[in-house]
């Protein structure tokens, strides 16, 4: 997988094209992206289309329905497909409550501190994920530190491993840094002029969270979302260790296919709907999301935009189009 | 003594970075420094039929590859005048059966366990062993293993090893039967399995008590009706996840490869294994279709099959031999906690690689749609 991050809304305003340059350099200006779009096509376009061809055809290599079929009438795959999804969201909005205070703090602390501080929210991403994954299942073991301490305290130990809450834990841990340093942008490159005219009306600093910084964050916690929500959907590593029989996730499916039972035609079709079940979902998101943030107060429910829902009504007035980052997955 | 068994099953650390990486082909790639090379001083008169040259072998991975090296390849690379590079790390039997179909393996000898063996004998990958060259007159039937299943045309068994009961102490004090391992209501706890369907269908056969006499043909059906019930107690993970969890005593029973149970139980931790109903296979080493120096893989396998040898590998890794000179090497202490000697044998069973290789892919898509529900 690999994702583009569309730049912060204020960077990058083309200038008027430099004076005394023709229109001929003008048109040849689409060779510069030719590099990068021989590097899209033959190292994501060409595999996800042998990835299609792939899940269509069985073993013998004649066509088939056969994997989706497969997939879609046991009730197992159903199961694991939606709980890919539901935990791929639920990661998202856990890394957004707790992300964005961290992000908040990184981006109002001095600048020494504030090196310190992103230091600390990418110096994980050293280790390697399985490392990490492997420590959870040590802290999370029945004999592990979280559970003496729960019977030091008194309690009963109970099972902590091999749970959706483990796999939720992992995930969140793996996925932080994706919310935090999007938001750190935003607020980073935010006027903070309008906080200070905030207080200096005298509104209470909740006031200002939800009124002011929250929807001016709301790009970045966007592109958080939607970072998070991919890279966690796609977990493979953590709920394999984690997650046990009621915490596999189609990562899992999609690797024992492939690696233990050399199955690729379904290990395929079940890449295909796990791109295509991220990419409706993401769609999704935008169709609903559509414009209701900008019109929100707290309080007041939300209402689309004009009325109703739709992909044109997302710019509101004195606020920039907000950037949802492309993704390939 | 081992800590790595040789049947660490493809889904490994390894495997798991390589995904991670996208680095698919660093295992291919990189050439392992340990093997033995010899410089062909001392060959003896087999080495002319030999022909010399280099002979890929591919294992298992780890301290296993190690341990083949030295017991197997320093003296037969000696005798032979012939290089056998061991690979590093362990190989995928998935890529194993594509490279030999599109005419790329990298291999010409793979160490294979029974229950990938009916695999790639069904998948058509594997050379015949030429018993001009590979003379299984050594192998006799052993204690309870029929001569039909250790000699086969394509692979002779090397050695033996299994999957005993195994516990945790702080449950139980004794665990003597898979229907003890399957009794959640006397033994409270986590079990743990390996993530593959050979030899796990036929310990919950045992667990749903079937006669060893009766296993095969699998009642696959049976089979999977007593899986039903261990499932909701169980976790089915690769052999290095198992180890890990049984020794964080998360995992109370199972049927974790009994040289990882003996390496625990070394480290001090409470666990123990029974030798009734122990599910044992063996591993055999076979030559690959197309492998580039076939004649020079033939009399390496031939080679491996002495007594002395196998014996120096049972010392290592506490894995059982198959020739019937070698077992007459071994003492009455060792012959008592090893696979498929006459004092453990018991009520032990044999994989039937053959049931696999003719039932292997439906039964083993089935197990896969299974693990998902």
């Amino acid at each position: 997988m690999s994702t583009a991050v569309a730049a912060p809304p204020h960077s990058g305003r083309a200038g008027p094209p430099p004076a005394g340059r023709g229109p001929r350099l003008r048109n040849r200006v689409w060779l510069l992206v030719l590099p990068a779009l021989l590097w899209v096509v033959v190292l994501h376009v060409l595999p996800l289309v042998t990835m299609v061809q792939e899940s269509f055809l069985d073993d013998a290599g004649a066509v088939t329905l056969g994997n989706y079929t497969r997939l879609f009438e046991n009730s197992g795959y159903l199961a694991v497909m939606w709980r890919t999804l539901g935990y791929a969201a639920a990661v998202a909005l856990i890394c957004a409550v707790l992300g964005f205070p961290l992000a908040y703090a990184i981006a109002r602390s001095r600048p020494r501190v504030r090196v310190l501080l992103t230091i600390g929210v990418i110096s994980p991403f050293v280790i390697s994920s399985l490392v990490r994954t492997f420590s959870w299942q040590v802290l999370l073991a029945r004999n592990g530190p979280l559970n003496s301490l729960l019977e030091t305290v008194g309690f009963a130990p109970v099972s902590l491993l091999f749970t959706p809450a483990a796999v939720l834990i992992g995930l969140v841990h793996l996925s932080l840094p994706l919310m935090v340093l999007p938001i750190v942008n935003t607020l980073r490159s935010m006027d903070w002029a309008v906080v200070r005219s905030a207080r200096s009306m005298g509104a209470p600093w909740t006031t200002i969270m939800t009124r002011v910084v929250v929807p001016i964050a709301l790009p970045g916690i966007e592109v958080g979302l939607v970072l998070v929500f991919v890279f966690a959907g796609a977990g493979f590593v953590t709920p394999y260790l984690l997650g046990g029989q009621d915490g596999a996730m189609l990562g899992v499916t999609i690797e024992a296919a492939v690696n233990r039972f050399a199955d690729w035609g379904f290990a395929a079709a079940a890449g295909v709907v796990m791109t295509t079940g991220v990419v409706v979902a993401l769609a999704l998101y935008r169709w609903l999301m559509a414009g209701r943030w900008s019109g929100w107060r707290p309080g007041r429910p939300w209402t689309p935009a004009g009325g109703r829902g739709g992909w044109p009504a997302r710019t509101a007035p004195g606020r920039p189009p907000p950037s949802v980052a492309p993704c390939t997955v | 003594m081992t800590t790595h068994s040789p049947w660490d099953r493809p889904l490994t650390r390894r495997s798991a970075l390589t995904l991670f990486s996208a680095a698919g082909a660093a295992l291919t790639l990189s050439a392992c420094a340990g093997g033995p090379r010899s410089t062909g001083a001392g060959a003896g008169p087999a080495a002319s039929t030999a022909g010399g040259g280099e002979v890929v072998y591919a294992g298992y991975g780890g301290s296993y590859n190690d341990a083949v090296a030295q017991a197997y390849f320093e003296p037969v690379s000696a005798q032979l005048g012939v290089d056998v590079r061991v690979v590093d790390g362990a190989f995928d039997i998935p890529r194993i059966i594509s490279a030999v179909r599109s005419g790329t393996a990298e291999f010409d000898i793979v160490d294979v366990s029974d229950h990938d063996y009916g695999q790639l004998v069904n998948a058509g990958v594997l050379e015949e062993l030429d018993p001009g060259v590979v003379d299984a007159g050594g192998i006799a039937d052993s204690a309870f293993v029929p001569r039909d299943l250790l000699v086969t045309a394509h692979g002779l068994s090397s050695y033996l090893f299994s999957k005993n009961v195994m516990w945790n102490t702080e449950v139980a004090d004794s665990m003597n039967s898979w229907a003890d391992v399957w009794d959640v209501q006397r033994y409270p706890g986590k079990r743990g399995f390996h993530n593959y369907p050979q030899m796990l269908l036929e310990t919950a056969l045992l667990a749903d008590g079937v006669p060893v006499a009766q296993i095969y043909p699998l009642d696959v059906d049976r089979a999977f009706a007593a899986l039903d019930r261990i499932k909701p107690h169980a976790v089915f993970l690769g052999t290095s996840q198992l180890e890990n969890l049984v020794a964080q005593g998360e995992i109370v029973a199972g049927n974790l490869t009994l040289g990882r149970v003996k390496a625990l139980m070394e480290s001090g931790l409470p666990v123990r294994y029974s030798w009734n109903q122990a599910v044992t296979e063996s591993n055999r080493l076979v030559v690959l279709k197309g492998a580039r120096n076939r004649d020079a893989a033939m009399a390496v396998v031939a080679a491996t099959l002495q007594p002395d040898r196998q014996v120096a590998l049972t010392e290592l890794t506490g894995y059982s031999p198959t020739l019937t000179a070698a077992w007459d090497q071994l003492d009455a202490a060792a012959l008592a906690d090893l696979s498929g000697s006459p004092r453990t044998a018991g009520e032990a069973l044999f994989l039937d690689y053959q049931w696999w290789a003719d039932n292997g892919e439906a039964t083993t898509a089935r197990f896969q749609d299974w693990l998902a529900g």
